[in-house]
Order: structure tokens, then sequence, then C-alpha cells
């Protein structure tokens, strides 16, 4: 098991906002996190990210094996962590592969390999960068600084290219993306996902289960997942919406 | 009794730093002083004898104790000579600089260490010390004492009683100087606390074009005063641009007055980076004297220990049609404490003004201090103008947001740091100097 979360309760502050998740997800699977605005998805992401705003006040998450609670932040991502942003962080003043660099060199340094110089790593990100379909150029400029919303969504899926992780969590990478933005993420979705790592995506929007196939989905309400299923419950989900499908209990 | 005492009762200066003011510039050389020169540093010594030194009851500074510059029993510059070698110059060149830099030990022009042969024939870049020594004064009259309004001033006065040295640049009228030019000045404690007056007069003549790097350091971390008084004149249509570089000992203090007067048309775009001294202070004051005039004043300071540091400012828009940009950084660590004023001025008759002003400041520790008031007074009605303040530690969003891409604590810090001081330095078109002054900021920044 890559990731086992157990009865998870988290609060920010004195809110609870997760009352009690379980989520299990093996290497080589696709799983799609879905619920309305405001249930607790975002949430769940940076709690797996380990964002300082939330305490976990009772459950248990389990990667790799390891207790990911107790690692910090940036141990998760050394250890294969990875949460695309639902709103990327602008970083005026630090150039986009300057950022990705020292990022993808502590990693190898975790891992005891080399570090790239800027010309070797110059070579592995222009490689990168035609994955997502982005301009060189913006490799120059400020992280985020400037960016539309489709650009900073690549730019996500770039970092995720660089640093190859086991797990990576995207909270909706996909919304407001237009046709040819949404396939340059899809695509760089399904050149990660292989029999080693796995996705974790949270969405609000069918369309991207046509792109990318999710082996599960999931339903999130008020701080919980209330179904779970195939791509079918997805579809049912358009048609008949949140609030009939969590009414009827259990996996579908 | 001490010879401060001395002259204090002698001259009934009101306080012991003008009375050592006062009897330092007594006891200059004269030779070779033309009559305008004289008579200027006499008047500022007359100045020096009514005028007491600033407590925290000025509005000007309140929130800095002058302790250490004003209670200091200081060696006269001109008995503080020590030897330096070209070694530990050389470090310090500027590559592009090369045929253009001047340098000063303990505030004396050293000619063996400097070397003026890029210079395009016609511009004139030579010394106080030269001027006495060779002639030529009295072309300079015009530019030295323009910014009067500064009478009042103890530090100016004390500059205008003693300077006998410091750079004297006066660009002819449609020469544009590619070659960057170096004024560099470098302290040493090694002859005793000396204090010395430089005085840096740059004179940019109609349509002319010009970047002066001027910059103050040390090699023995030694303590001294630096008390600068810099007069820049820009004439019509000309552009001037300005480096300043502080980074004195963190045992020596450092005041400066900069001074620009700006004519129509004209250009002037300055950066003041102060990284040095125990207590500095740093003033620029532009006053518009024309139409259509655009003015920088943009700053860095990053200081940290127990460092102090002062930055007051103004721009003066008297005539319309003009511009004024500020972009004031400051990033305070341990007990630093760090002050910044900066004035704008629209008069009634300045129409169409456009004017942006900007204070960032940094905390990085608890027990950091900053003081900051921008100031912005209109008077006219037909203007654009921005400005304010802001005082905040390192963004946790943005901290997360490296930390989540496997970047330690640490290093998420210093590059926030980092990336938060180096945008005033894009603006320094001089590659090897920004590049030098990067890595300054990424080595503190780690710290
Ligand atoms: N740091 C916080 N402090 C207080 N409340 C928070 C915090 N973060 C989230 N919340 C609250 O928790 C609830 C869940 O928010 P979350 O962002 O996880 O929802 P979401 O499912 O991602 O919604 P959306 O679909 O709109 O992105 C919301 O009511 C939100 O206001
Ligand atoms: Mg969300």
């Amino acid at each position: 098991m890559l990731l086992e979360v157990k009865d998870l309760h988290v609060s920010a502050g004195e809110t609870p906002i997760l009352k009690g998740v379980n989520l299990e997800v093996k290497a080589g699977e696709v799983h799609a996190i879905m619920g309305p605005n405001g249930s607790g998805k975002s949430t769940f992401a940076k709690v797996l990210a380990g964002h300082p705003a939330y305490e976990v006040t009772s459950g248990t998450i389990s990667y790799d094996g390891e207790d990911l609670v107790e690692l910090e932040p940036d141990e998760r991502s050394r250890e294969g962590v990875f949460l695309a942003f639902q709103y990327p962080v602008e970083i005026p003043g630090v150039s986009n592969s300057q950022f990705m660099r020292q990022a993808y060199n502590e990693r190898r340094k975790a891992q005891g390999k080399e570090e790239l110089d800027p010309l070797q790593f110059d070579d592995l990100i222009r490689e990168k960068v035609k994955l997502v379909d982005m301009d060189p150029e913006f490799l120059n400029r400020s992280v985020n600084v400037d960016f539309s919303g489709g650009e900073k969504k690549r730019n996500e899926i770039l970092q995720m290219a660089v640093l190859e992780p086991k797990l990576a969590i995207l909270d909706e990478t996909d919304s407001g993306l237009d046709i040819d933005a949404l396939r340059v993420v899809s695509n760089g979705i399904n050149t990660l996902a292989g029999d080693d790592n796995a996705v974790v995506m949270v969405t609000h929007y069918q369309r991207i289960l046509d792109y990318v196939q999710p082996d599960y989905v999931h339903i999130m309400t008020d701080g919980k997942i209330v179904r779970s299923g195939d791509k079918q419950l997805a579809i049912d989900l358009e048609e008949q919406g949140y609030e009939k499908l969590a009414a009827q209990q259990g996996v579908a | 009794m001490s010879t401060a005492e001395g002259t204090r009762k002698e001259t009934m200066a009101r306080h012991r730093f003008t009375a050592q003011a006062i009897e330092h510039g007594k006891a200059r050389s004269v030779e070779g002083l033309a009559p305008w020169w004289a008579d200027f540093r006499r008047s500022a010594q007359q100045r020096l004898v009514s005028l007491d030194v600033p407590g925290p009851k000025d509005e000007e500074w309140r929130f800095i104790k002058l302790g250490p510059i004003v209670d200091a029993e200081y060696v006269m510059d001109s008995q503080a000579a020590v030897e330096i070698d070209e070694a530990v110059i050389e470090k310090r060149r500027i590559p592009e600089a090369r045929g253009a830099t001047l340098v000063f030990s303990n505030g004396r022009f050293q000619p063996e260490l400097s070397n003026t042969q890029s210079l395009p024939e016609g511009v004139r870049l030579t010394t106080w010390s030269q001027v006495a020594a060779e002639g030529g004064a009295d072309e300079l009259e015009e530019y030295v004492g323009i910014a009067d309004y500064w009478e009042d001033d103890v530090f100016y006065n004390a500059n205008g009683a003693n300077f006998d040295d410091g750079a004297v640049l006066v660009v002819p009228r449609n020469q544009v100087v590619e070659t960057p030019i170096h004024l560099l000045y470098v302290g040493s404690g090694e002859a005793g606390e000396y204090a010395a007056h430089p005085r840096n007069v740059i004179v940019a003549g109609e349509s002319s074009e010009c970047t002066v790097i001027e910059e103050y350091a040390t090699f023995d971390g030694g303590t001294y005063f630096h008390n600068v008084v810099d007069e820049v004149s820009v004439g019509a249509n000309a552009t001037v641009r300005h480096v300043k570089v502080q980074r004195d000992s963190t045992n020596a203090r450092h005041m400066a007055r900069n001074l620009v007067t700006l004519s129509q048309d004209s250009v002037y775009e300055a950066t003041a980076v102060n990284l040095g001294a125990e207590l500095s202070r740093n003033d620029s004051y532009a006053r518009f004297d024309g139409t259509n005039v655009e003015c920088t004043l943009d700053g860095l300071v990053y200081i940290d220990g127990r460092q102090v540091h002062d930055t007051h400012t103004a721009m003066d828009h008297a005539l319309p049609d003009s511009k004024s940009y500020q972009l004031q950084k400051t990033i305070v660590d341990d007990r630093a404490h760090s002050v910044f004023n900066g004035k704008i001025f629209v008069r009634q008759d300045a129409q169409r003004i456009d004017s942006n002003q900007l204070n960032q400041n940094l905390l990085l520790s608890r027990r950091a201090q900053v003081d900051t008031k921008p100031q912005l007074e209109i008077f006219a009605d037909d203007v654009v103008c921005s400005h304010g303040a802001t005082v905040g530690q390192l963004q946790d969003d943005q901290l997360f947001y490296l930390l989540s891409r496997g970047m330690e604590e640490e290093n998420a810090r210093s590059l926030l740091t980092y990336a938060f001081a180096a945008e005033i330095l894009e603006d320094i078109q001089v590659d090897s100097l920004r590049q030098r002054l990067e890595s300054m900021l990424m080595r503190q920044a780690r710290k």
C-alpha cells in the first residue's frame, strides 16, 4: 500500500474540517476525489503535503509504510509526495528554473545522487518543458508571477514532471483550462503515472476523466468520503448531483 | 583638558563634535585653495559655532541615537594614512571601470592605485586634492554649495568646514561616457579612529550621460567615520546613473548627504545599497529645477546584529510634468533597526506629475525594528501618485510552496530573503557590479 489513510480527523485552529477520512491508494492506481465546494478536498490534499495550518487531531496516514504525519513538508517532498496547488503561489524574484533546479537537487541529494549543475539541469528541464508545451521563456521568469491561470497549472505539471513523485496529488489542476491546456495537463499526468507511482486528482469535472482514466472515484462531502466507486460514479454524479448521490449510502 | 574642549571654550561651540569639526577644519592646509573655496570653508566653520548636534527632539532625527558619531574623539584623516597595496584594491575593482577608477584610502586620494585612462577626452575626473595642487577650482565654484537649504545641517557643515578631498567629475555637453566610473573609498582603523569628509561633485553637462559607482568598503573592520557630501548637477537633457554601495566596516559610522539638482528634461537614476556600518544615515534630496524631469531614488538596506540605518529622501516637484519613482526595500535581522522617511512634495504649480513610492520592509527577527514614514504632500490637482509602506515577515504561503517542493527550510528562507532584496539590483546595468552584489546578498541571506 502506498498511501493508507485511516479515520483522519483534521482541524484548522478550533474548526474541525476533516471528520474521518478513509482512503487506500496502491502504486499504479489513479484516484479521483470529487465533492462540493468547501467539503474539505483541498484541506485533505494540503494535509497530505504537510501544510502547517492544519492539525491532525486523530487517525493515521501511512505512506510507503511510514507515518507521514511525523514528516516535515520538505521531507515528504523528498520522499516522493507532490502536491499540485489549487492556487499556485507567486514568488517574485526567484526564477522558475533556479527554483526547480534547487528543488530537484535537494531531492537528488536526499537520494544520495549527484546534483546537476545549471547546464546539466538546463538539458533536463528543456525536455520536460516540451512535455507541457510551454515556452522556455517561462523558465527565466519569476515563479508564477504574471502567469495566467492556465500557465500556472502547466507550471505545476512541469514541476511534477521534474520531480517525478511517487504520490502525486493534484488539486483541481484541470479547473479553468481550455481544451488544449487540459490535454497538456492530462498528458503530463499520464506520462508520470506508472506501476510504481499513484495519482490522486481532486476535481469538480468529469471532463478530465475522459483523458486520465481513474481506477476509483470518491465523493467527499462535509469532511468525509461518503461514496467510492469506479468511473461510472463520476458520470452518475454529473447527472444526479452530490446531494442525491450522497444520500445513497455506501459504495456503489 | 583635551584639545577639543579647549577649542570648544575658544569658539564657544555648542558641542564637542562641532568644536572638533571646526578645529580640524582650521588645522587643514590652505595651500592652493581658491578664494571661494577658502570662503566656503570659513562660512561653514562659522555656522558650526552656533549649531547644535541633532537630538531625539528633532523630527528628522528622532529614531536614532547619534552618540557613536558625535561623542567620539577623532584623528584627522590627513593624519591617519595607512599603507594599502594593490592586492587589497584589486579584489574590489570593477572590470568595466578599470580605466575610470579613483581610489581613496581613509578619505585620501591614492593616485598610484587610480586610473582614468579609459575616459574620453574632455571628461574631467579628478579629486579635490589634485585640484588644490594643480589648480582649476574656479570652474567648479558654481557646483559647490548649491544646496544652500542644507546650511543648518551639522554634518553638511562639518563636511564644508573640512573637505579637501573627494571626487570631481565634469562631463561636458553631448558627451556620452560609456565606461562606468568607480569611486572606491576604503576605510581602515589601523591609524586610529579618523573622521573623513569626502565631497563628491558630479556635473553632467547638457545632453551628456554617465554612470557613477560610489563605493565604501573596508579591509580590516576598523572604527572610523565617513561624513560624505555628494553634489550632483544633472544638466538639461542629461542622464546620470548613480549607484552607491555602502559596506563600511560594521564598527564604522557613515553619514551621507546626496544633493541632486535636476534641470529640464534630465534623468537621474539612483540606487543606494546600504549594508555596512554600525550606524549610518543616507539622505538623498532631489530638487527639480526644470520641467519633464525623471528621478528615481531606489534603495536597499540589509542589516543585522546591532546595526542602525536611517534613510531620508525627498523629491521636490516644483514644476510641472515630472516623474519620480522610489522603491525602498529594507531587511532587518537580529536586533538591527532601520528607519525610512521618504518625502514627496508636489507644489501647487506642479501639474501632471507622476509619482510612485513604495517602501517594503522585511523583519527576519522578533527583535528587529523598523520605523517607516512615506510622506506625500500634494498641493496640485492634476497628479497621479501612489505611495505606501509594508512591514512583514517572510510569507507563509511562499515558504510552504518551496518546502512542498523539497527545499529545506533554511534554504527556502534564504532564497525568499534574497529574492526580496535582489529586485532592487535588477536595474543596475553594470553586470559585474550587479552580480557581485547578488552574490553578496546571497551570502548574507544564507548566514
Ligand atoms: N486554514 C483554514 N482555517 C479555517 N478554515 C479553513 C481553513 N482551510 C479551510 N477551511 C475551511 O474548511 C472547509 C473546507 O475547505 P477546503 O478548501 O478544503 O474545501 P474544498 O473542498 O477544497 O472546496 P473547493 O471545491 O471550493 O476548492 C471550508 O469551509 C473552508 O472555509
Ligand atoms: Mg479546494
